[in-house]
C-alpha cells in the first residue's frame, strides 16, 4: 500500500514538474495570471479574447492588433484559451482573473454550436482551474450537484495529475494506438452525446454569470459565433438572453473567402484561414455597439 | 449507487465502521437497514418488492416444513415459485410477450389490443428472485432449514453487495454466515482489496473504455467485416470487465465485512469447451440453473426416454440434449425479453450439445497438449464472441447481417485498427495476468505471496484508474437484467 502511494506521489510530483514542458495547454493556463497582469498594466484599449482551442488557433493576435489600429484604435490584445472547454470554464477564468483589477475594456468570447449552454462539465479539469478554496467552494455548490462530482472537483484541485489525466490519456493512446486522433473524435463525440443526453432542457446560467460579472465591472462583452466547416444553428433565444445581459452577439460564422480546406482537421483553422477570420471578426467588432461604447 | 462511485464508498465506510462497533445481532440489523438504503437510492418504490419477496419466502419455507404430506409440500413450493416467476413475468416479460402475442394475432387475422404495462424494470429483480426461489427449493429438498429469524432471511435476500447484480448465493452458503457470529479473517482485508482493486480496474478502465468502441460499431448502419470483429471483441471484454468487475467488487466488499460469497468468474475466456466456459462464466447462475432446472429436467426426461435410441445416439445423449436446450433457452430469456437473448441461449445450448457428441469428447482428452489446448481456447473464445454478437446486436436479423459482413467486407478502417489497438491496450494486460494466474492454478494466493508482483499489479491498477477514466461512465450492463 505504501509502495503504491509512493508511486502515486512520484507521479504527482513528476507531472507538476514537467507538465508545462509536456503540454502547451498547461503552459497557456499557467500564463493566465501573467496575461492578466500585463493587460492591467497597459494604458491602451484592452481587448481580451477568451475561448478554447478554436480561439487559440483561429484568432491571430497580430492580425487583430493591426486591424484595430487600421480602424482608428490602438488596442492591447490578449488571448486566453483553454483547450476543450466551454462557457462554464470561461466564466470562472474571467471571474477569477479578469473581473476586477485586471479587467479588459472589451471581452470577446469565441464559441461554436452549444458552447454557450450549460453542459455537463469535466469536473476533474474544472477543479484544476480553481485558484483558491473560495472558488472551489463555489464550484462545489453551484456546479457539482452530487457527491461524486464534488469529490472529482476536490481531487482535481488537489492533484495536478488527476485534473490533467485526460492529457496523459491522449498522449499515451496517441503514441500507442494507430489512428487514435481520428478515432478519438468519433468516440469523444459519442461520449459527449451520451453525457449531454442527460441534459433535458437548455439553460444559460453560466453565460448569465459571465455577463453579470462583466457588467458589474464595466466590461463590454461580445459573444462571437465562430465558423466551422459544417453549418450549425444559433439558438433563437440566444439573442434575447445576450441582449438582456447587455452584451452583443456577433455572427462570424460565414467569412468571405473561407473554404472547408482551411480547416486542417475539420475544426481548426490554418494560418490562412485564421488571418481571414481575424480580419472579418475585427470588421464586425469595430462596427458593433460594444466597440462604440468603448470609445 | 454504483460500486464505481465515490458515493458508494462513502456509504461503505460508514457501514464498515458501524459494523466493527456493533455486536452480532445489531450488525445484522444494521446491514439490513443499509441494504434497503442502498437499494432505495436507486428507487425506493421497488424496495417493497424485495420485502414482498422476503415475506413470501419466509412464509412458504415455514409452511413447507409444517406440511405432513409431500403433495401439500409440493403445492406450497409451487405456489411460492409461481408467485416469484409471476413477479418477474410482470416486470420483465409482460411487454415482450404481449407485444409478440398481439403481433401473432394480427398475422392470423385476429386484431388484438392488449393492455400496455409501462413499468421500469426494477434493478436486481432477476437476481434476488432467483436467490429467494433457490432458498425455498432448498428448504423443500431439506438441504437447508428455514431461516429461524425473519430479519436474517431479509438480510439474505437484500444483502447489499449482492443485491443489484449477484452473485446469486445459495442459502446453504450465505444463510449460516448471517445466522452465526462472524470472525474477520486476517487475510480478508488483503483478499478483499485485491478483489476490489481489480474489480474497479475491470469495470472502469476496461469495460467503460471499450464501451464506446462497441457502441460505435453496433450503432453503425453498415460496419465492415474488421469493424464487426473489433466491435464484437470490444463488447466481449466490455461485458466481461463489467460483470466480473462488479462481482469482484461485491466479493471484496463482502469480505471486508466478514462474509465469504461465491466467486462468480474464473477466467472464462480461457475455456476450451462450452461446458468449461459455463463453469467459469457467471458461475452462480449456471450452477443455479444446473441444480434447479437442468438436473430436475434430466431426471424427468430420463424416466420418459429411458432406453430410447435415435440416429444412433443413446438415450443419455438425448436426455442431456433436451434438458440442456430448455435450460439454455431459459438462461437466455433470463437475460432479457428479446428474441436475441433466446437465440443466444439456443446457440449456447447447441454448442453444449454438439461438444457432447460421441467422439468429440475423446478428441478433447487427447488434445490436452499446450498447442492444441491454445487452439481450442481461441476457437472457444470466438464461438463465445459469435454468441455476444447475437446478444448485443439488438435484433436477430441485424446479428446475421453483421456476421455476414465479416465475410463480405474486409476494409480495415480507422475504427477497426484503432479499436483493435485500444482493446489490446486496455484488456491485454489483465488478460495476460489472469492467464498467468490460471497457469499457476491459483487466484489471489499467488499474488499475495509475491510482494513485487503485488506492488506492480496494484500500481498498474491505480495508475490506470487515475489516468484512464472513461470518457463517459456507463452503468453496469447486468443491471438491465
Amino acid at each position: 500500500m505504501i509502495a503504491v502511494l509512493t508511486v502515486l506521489l512520484a507521479v504527482e510530483v513528476g507531472s507538476r514538474a514537467i507538465g508545462s514542458w509536456l503540454s502547451q495547454d498547461v503552459r497557456n493556463i499557467r500564463t493566465i495570471p501573467r496575461v492578466a497582469l500585463e493587460l492591467s498594466n497597459s494604458r491602451e484599449y484592452k481587448v481580451l479574447f477568451l475561448g478554447n482551442s478554436l480561439t487559440r488557433v483561429g484568432v491571430d493576435e497580430s492580425v487583430v492588433s493591426a486591424e484595430f489600429a487600421k480602424r482608428g484604435r490602438k488596442a492591447r490584445v490578449a488571448r486566453v484559451y483553454l483547450d476543450d472547454t466551454t462557457i462554464n470554464t470561461w466564466q470562472y477564468v474571467f471571474r477569477q482573473h479578469f473581473a476586477k483589477e485586471c479587467r479588459p475594456d472589451l471581452l470577446v468570447v469565441g464559441f461554436v454550436d452549444r458552447q454557450l449552454e450549460d453542459l455537463p462539465a469535466d469536473y476533474r479539469r474544472l477543479g484544476g482551474i480553481a485558484v483558491n478554496l473560495r472558488m472551489l467552494w463555489e464550484m462545489s455548490t453551484v456546479d457539482a450537484k452530487d457527491l461524486d462530482r464534488r469529490v472529482e472537483l476536490v481531487l482535481g484541485y488537489t492533484f495536478f495529475s488527476f485534473s490533467n489525466a485526460e492529457r496523459v490519456r491522449h498522449r499515451v493512446l496517441d503514441a500507442l494506438v494507430p489512428g487514435y486522433r481520428i478515432i478519438s473524435r468519433t468516440l469523444n463525440e459519442s461520449a459527449v452525446r451520451h453525457r449531454n443526453s442527460s441534459v433535458t432542457g437548455k439553460s444559460y446560467f453560466h453565460l448569465l454569470r459571465l455577463m453579470n460579472a462583466a457588467r458589474e465591472n464595466h466590461v463590454e462583452v461580445v459573444l462571437a459565433a465562430m465558423p466551422l466547416p459544417a453549418q450549425y444553428s444559433l439558438e433563437p433565444e440566444l439573442n434575447s438572453i445576450i441582449a438582456a445581459g447587455e452584451a452583443t452577439l456577433i455572427d462570424a460564422r460565414k467569412v468571405e473567402g473561407l473554404r472547408p480546406q482551411m480547416f486542417f482537421d475539420g475544426f481548426h483553422l490554418d494560418r490562412k484561414g485564421a488571418a481571414l477570420f481575424s480580419r472579418d471578426l475585427c470588421r464586425l467588432l469595430t462596427t458593433s455597439a460594444a466597440w462604440k461604447h468603448g470609445s | 449507487m454504483l460500486f464505481s462511485s465515490y458515493t458508494f464508498w462513502l456509504f461503505f465506510v460508514f457501514v464498515a465502521i458501524l459494523y466493527r462497533l456493533l455486536p452480532f445481532r445489531a450488525q445484522n440489523a444494521m446491514l439490513l437497514g443499509a441494504s434497503y438504503i442502498f437499494y432505495s437510492h436507486w428507487d425506493w418504490r421497488y424496495a417493497s418488492l424485495i420485502l414482498f419477496s422476503t415475506v413470501l419466502a419466509y412464509a412458504a419455507s415455514h409452511s413447507i416444513v409444517r406440511q405432513a404430506s409431500a403433495t401439500r409440500r409440493r403445492a406450497v413450493l409451487t405456489a411460492s415459485v409461481a408467485t416469484h416467476l409471476a413477479l418477474l413475468g410482470v416486470f420483465k416479460y409482460y411487454g415482450f410477450f404481449s407485444g409478440e402475442l398481439a403481433r401473432l394475432l394480427t398475422v392470423v387475422g385476429v386484431p388484438a389490443s392488449l393492455p400496455i404495462l409501462d413499468v421500469v424494470l426494477p434493478v436486481g429483480i432477476s437476481f434476488y428472485t432467483f436467490q429467494t426461489m433457490g432458498y425455498t427449493i432448498d428448504v423443500y429438498r431439506r438441504v437447508t432449514q428455514p431461516a429461524r429469524n425473519f430479519l436474517d432471511l431479509a438480510l439474505f435476500v437484500s444483502f447489499f453487495p449482492l443485491l443489484l447484480a449477484g452473485p446469486i448465493e445459495r442459502s446453504s452458503h450465505l444463510l449460516p454466515q448471517i445466522e452465526n457470529p462472524r470472525q474477520l479473517k486476517p487475510e480478508a482485508f488483503a483478499e478483499g482489496l485485491h478483489e476490489i482493486v481489480f474489480g474497479l480496474l475491470k469495470k472502469v478502465a476496461i469495460a467503460d473504455n471499450l464501451a464506446p468502441i462497441a457502441n460505435a460499431v453496433f450503432a453503425s448502419a453498415n460496419p465492415t467485416g474488421p469493424e464487426t470483429i473489433v466491435g464484437v471483441y470490444a463488447f466481449a471484454f466490455q461485458i466481461y470487465g463489467d460483470f466480473s468487475g462488479y462481482s469482484s467488487i461485491a466479493r471484496g466488499v463482502a469480505l471486508w465485512i466478514g462474509f465469504d460469497v461465491t466467486q462468480n468468474f474464473k477466467m472464462p475466456y480461457l475455456a476450451t469447451s462450452p461446458a468449461e466456459f459455463w463453469s467459469r462464466w457467471h458461475i452462480s447462475l449456471s450452477t443455479w440453473l444446473r441444480d434447479y432446472l437442468f438436473l430436475p429436467l434430466s431426471f424427468w426426461f430420463s424416466r420418459r426416454l429411458d432406453g430410447v435410441q435415435w440416429l444412433g445416439l443413446r438415450d443419455d445423449f438425448w436426455i442431456y440434449g433436451v434438458a440442456t436446450w430448455i435450460t439454455m433457452l431459459l438462461a437466455g430469456l433470463w437475460h432479457g425479453a428479446n428474441w436475441t437473448f433466446l437465440v443466444w441461449g439456443a446457440f449456447h445450448g447447441s454448442l453444449l450439445i454438439v461438444y457432447r457428441l460421441p467422439g468429440l469428447g475423446r478428441r478433447r482428452r487427447v488434445a490436452a497438449r499446450a498447442a492444441a489446448s491454445m487452439i481450442q481456447r481461441v476457437m472457444m473464445f470466438h464461438l463465445v464472441c459469435f454468441g455476444w454478437l447475437l446478444f448485443r446486436a439488438g435484433s436477430v436479423s441485424r446479428a446475421f447481417s453483421m456476421s455476414g459482413s465479416v465475410l463480405q467486407s474486409v476494409n480495415a478502417t480507422a475504427l477497426a485498427v484503432s479499436g483493435a489497438a485500444m482493446i489490446a491496450f486496455y484488456a491485454g494486460p489483465v488478460m495476460v495476468y489472469e492467464a498467468w494466474l490460471d497457469r499457476q492454478r491459483a487466484t489471489r494466493g499467488v499474488a499475495q505471496r509475491h510482494p513485487g508482483i503485488r506492488v506492480l499489479s496494484y500500481a498498474y491498477c491505480v495508475l490506470m484508474l487515475w489516468f484512464f477514466p472513461p470518457l463517459a461512465g456507463n452503468e453496469f450492463i447486468y443491471f438491465r437484467f
